[in-house]
C-alpha cells in the first residue's frame, strides 16, 4: 500500500513541483545567510579596524555591531517570507497532492 | 494501553518535601544578609512551577503524552516552548557577562544564535516532523540499520545532555549563591533535586508549560531591564555605547573584534558550533514532534527565531548597561569589570542597581525558572534516549511495555541530576554562554552530520553514518576537553593542548568525511537497499503523514 502510494507520489507533477521548490526557497535562503555570515566572521578576523570604526564621525557604535544587527535583521525577515510563501505555496500543492492521492 | 503514571499523592507528597526543604537552606545563610523580597519573590515561583507541574502529571495519560505532548501543540505555543527551551541561562546571564567583558566579540554568539534558527526552519523543522515519531533517532534509523543507528543517537544525546546540563547548574549555583547566601555547592544541589522531581513526575507536557510561562517572564524581564536602561540614557543607544566606552577600563576597544578571539580558527569553529549544534541539539528536535503536522514546525521555528533574535539584542542593551553602572562599582564590582560572583552576576547585579531589590527579586527568579525548565528539557531528551532508545529499542528489541519504560527514564532523570551536579562543582565560576557552546559543539559534530545526510544525502549507509557520526563525537569530546575551557580552566592545567577554544571546524569536518568516505566504500548489499530506500524517505519528508492519510 505504502509504496504503490509512493510510486504515485513520484510520478505525480504537484509532488515534483513542491519537492523542487522548497528545496530551492530553502537552500537559496540558507547559503545566502550562510555566506554572510562566515564573511562577517572573517573580516572581524582580519579586518578588526574597519568593522570598529565608528558608523557615524566621532560616534560610539561601530560598524561591525551595525553590520550584525542588520544581519540579524535579514535572517528574521527571510525566515518570514519563507514561512510565508510556504504556507501559501505549498498548502496550494499540498492539497493537489491530497486530492490526487484519494483518486 | 495507557500506563498510569504513579498515584497523585505520592507525587504531592514528594512535592511538598521539595518546598518544606527550600525555606531552611534559605535561612541557613548566616553570615551573608538574605534580600527578604528577593527569596519571597523566588520561593513564591518555585511553588507556582511545582504547582502546574503536578497539574499536568495528573492529565498523563499515555508514552505519548509524556514525550511529545501528545503531539497536539500548536504552532504559537510550540513556538514560544522552543525559545523558553533555548534561551537558557546561558543566553541571559552568560551573554550579558560576556558583553561587560569583551563588548564586540560577544556579537558573534548573537549572530550564531539567529542563523542557527533560520537554519533550523530552513533545512531542518518540515522535514523532520513530516518524517518523525518521538525523537531524532527515530529519524536517523528510517532508512539505516535500526540499532547501531539508535545506538549512535543515544550516545550522541547523552554526550550533549551532560555539558549542556553542566553548564545550566553553573548558572543556578551562583545565582543561588548570590542570592541566598548559601554555598556554591549547595545551590547546585537543590536545582539538581528540584529538575529531577519535576522531570520525573511532569514529563513533556509539564515542561512545555514551563517553558511557555518562563518564555513570557524571560522576556518581560529582559525587556523591562533593557528598557530600564535605556530610559536612563533618553532612549538613546548611541549614548548607551558612548557611555559604555567611556566607563570600561578597554575603552574604545569594545566596539571592536578581538576582546576573546583573534584568530580565525576559534571565530569560525564558534559560528560553526552555533549553525550545526542547535539543529543537532535532541531537545530542540524533539519539540518539532509535539505540533501536528510541518505547517505548525515551520511556523513555531519563525516564532522561536523572532523571539530569540529580539532578546538577544536585549542583552546586548543589558550587558552595556551593565558596563555604564557597574564597572567600578562599590558594592557589586571587584575593580573594573570584574563582578563579585563572576561575570555570569552582570544581569542580576543590573536589576538591582536599575530596579532596587524588587526587580532584583524578579529578575532572579526569572533566571532560577529559566535554568530549572531548560534543565528539565534536556533532562527529559536524554531520559527518553536511555529508556526509549537504548533500554527499549536497542536492548530489548522493541519487546518492552510502557511501564518498564518510564521506570528506567526516571531512574535515568536522576542518574543525569547526580552527573550534572557533580561536574557544576568541578566547573564553579566560569561563564556560562562560553561553557553552553561546547555541547553545541559536541552536537555539530556528532548528532548534526548524520541528521542532514540522511535527510538530504542518497549516499548515507548505515556503516559510513556510523563512522562519521562516532569519528565526530570521539573527536569533539577529546579536542573539547584538550581545549582550554576543560583542561585549564576546570582541571587546572597550566596550557591547553588544543589551543582553539572551540574544535567544531575540525571535528565536524572529521564527521562529515568519516561519512562520506566509509559511505562511498561500503559495497555491501545492505548499503544498496539502504540507498534504494532514500527516494521513498525523501517522498515521506516532503509530503507528510497528515496530507497522505487522506488518501489511503
Amino acid at each position: 500500500m505504502e509504496e504503490i502510494e509512493e510510486q504515485r507520489l513520484r510520478a505525480s507533477a504537484h509532488y515534483r513541483l513542491l519537492a523542487a521548490r522548497r528545496s530551492r526557497m530553502a537552500w537559496g535562503c540558507t547559503l545566502l545567510l550562510l555566506a554572510l555570515y562566515f564573511a562577517f566572521d572573517l573580516a572581524s578576523v582580519y579586518l578588526p579596524e574597519l568593522l570598529g570604526r565608528p558608523l557615524a564621525p566621532a560616534g560610539a557604535i561601530s560598524v561591525g555591531v551595525f553590520l550584525a544587527f542588520a544581519l540579524c535583521v535579514l535572517a528574521v525577515a527571510l525566515a518570514a517570507w519563507y514561512a510565508h510563501r510556504a504556507n501559501v505555496d505549498f498548502a496550494v500543492l499540498e492539497r493537489r497532492i491530497r486530492e490526487e492521492l484519494r483518486r | 494501553m495507557s500506563a498510569a503514571l504513579p498515584a497523585s499523592a505520592r507525587t504531592r507528597a514528594l512535592l511538598a518535601a521539595a518546598l518544606a526543604v527550600a525555606p531552611p537552606v534559605a535561612l541557613a545563610a548566616g553570615a551573608s544578609p538574605v534580600n527578604v523580597t528577593a527569596v519571597a519573590t523566588f520561593l513564591a515561583f518555585v511553588a507556582g512551577t511545582l504547582a502546574i507541574t503536578w497539574w499536568a502529571a495528573l492529565r498523563t495519560r499515555s508514552r505519548r503524552d509524556f514525550y511529545a505532548a501528545g503531539g497536539r501543540l500548536g504552532g504559537m505555543r510550540n513556538g514560544l516552548a522552543l525559545a523558553g527551551d533555548f534561551m537558557s541561562a546561558a543566553s541571559f546571564l552568560g551573554m550579558a557577562g560576556l558583553t561587560l567583558i569583551a563588548g564586540y566579540d560577544a556579537i558573534y554568539f548573537f549572530i550564531g544564535l539567529t542563523l542557527s534558527w533560520a537554519v533550523i526552519l530552513l533545512l531542518v523543522a518540515e522535514r523532520l516532523r513530516n518524517l518523525g515519531t518521538y525523537t531524532f533517532a527515530d529519524v536517523v534509523s528510517l532508512r539505516l540499520a535500526r540499532r547501531p543507528m539508535r545506538c549512535l543517537a543515544a550516545c550522541g544525546t547523552l554526550a550533549v545532555a551532560v555539558p549542556y546540563l553542566l553548564a545550566q547548574l553553573v548558572a543556578a549555583g551562583t545565582l543561588v549563591e548570590g542570592l541566598f547566601g548559601i554555598d556554591y555547592a549547595e545551590g547546585v544541589i537543590v536545582v539538581g533535586v528540584l529538575m529531577t522531581l519535576y522531570v520525573s513526575f511532569g514529563g513533556m507536557i509539564a515542561t512545555t508549560w514551563v517553558q511557555l510561562i518562563k518564555a513570557v517572564l524571560l522576556l518581560a524581564g529582559g525587556t523591562l531591564l533593557a528598557f530600564g536602561v535605556l530610559a536612563s540614557m533618553d532612549y538613546s543607544l548611541e549614548r548607551l555605547a558612548a557611555a559604555a566606552i567611556a566607563r570600561h577600563p578597554e575603552g574604545r576597544a569594545i566596539m571592536m573584534p578581538g576582546g576573546l578571539y583573534r584568530d580565525p580558527i576559534s571565530v569560525l569553529s564558534l559560528s560553526l558550533a552555533f549553525i550545526g549544534g542547535t539543529a543537532g541539539l535532541p531537545h530542540i528536535l524533539m519539540r518539532f514532534f509535539t505540533v501536528p503536522d510541518a505547517r505548525q514546525a515551520r511556523r513555531s521555528a519563525a516564532i522561536a527565531l523572532g523571539l530569540i533574535t529580539c532578546f538577544n539584542w536585549l542583552v546586548f542593551v543589558i550587558g552595556l548597561g551593565a558596563i555604564v553602572f557597574l564597572t567600578d562599582h562599590p558594592q557589586h564590582s571587584l575593580g573594573g569589570v570584574r563582578l563579585a560572583g563572576g561575570s555570569n552576576m552582570a544581569a542580576i547585579h543590573l536589576a538591582q542597581v536599575v530596579g532596587g531589590d524588587v526587580f532584583l527579586g524578579f529578575i532572579s527568579a526569572v533566571a532560577f525558572a529559566t535554568i530549572l525548565a531548560v534543565v528539565s528539557g534536556i533532562t527529559l531528551s536524554a531520559a527518553a534516549t536511555v529508556s526509549h532508545d537504548l533500554y527499549a529499542n536497542v536492548l530489548r528489541h522493541g519487546r518492552s511495555d510502557e511501564r518498564r519504560e518510564l521506570v528506567i527514564s526516571r531512574a535515568a532523570t536522576a542518574a543525569l541530576g547526580g552527573v550534572g551536579v557533580l561536574l557544576a562543582i568541578v566547573f564553579e565560576g566560569q561563564n556560562v554562554a562560553v561553557l553552553a557552546v561546547l555541547p553545541l559543539v559536541i552536537a555539530a559534530s556528532a548528532n548534526f552530520p548524520v541528521l542532514l545526510l540522511t535527510m538530504y544525502w542518497r549516499g548515507l549507509t548505515t556503516r559510513g553514518a556510523l563512522a562519521g557520526g562516532y569519528a565526530g563525537l570521539v573527536s569533539s569530546v577529546v579536542l573539547v576537553v584538550l581545549g582550554p575551557h576543560v583542561w585549564v580552566a576546570a582541571l587546572g592545567f597550566d596550557t591547553p593542548v588544543i589551543p582553539y577554544a572551540y574544535p567544531t571546524l575540525f571535528s565536524m569536518a572529521v564527521a562529515f568525511t568519516g561519512c562520506w568516505v566509509v559511505s562511498a566504500a561500503d559495497r555491501t548489499a545492505r548499503a544498496r537497499g539502504e540507498v534504494a530506500a532514500f527516494e521513498a524517505q525523501l517522498v515521506r519528508s516532503h509530503v507528510g503523514p497528515d496530507v497522505r492519510a487522506v488518501g489511503t
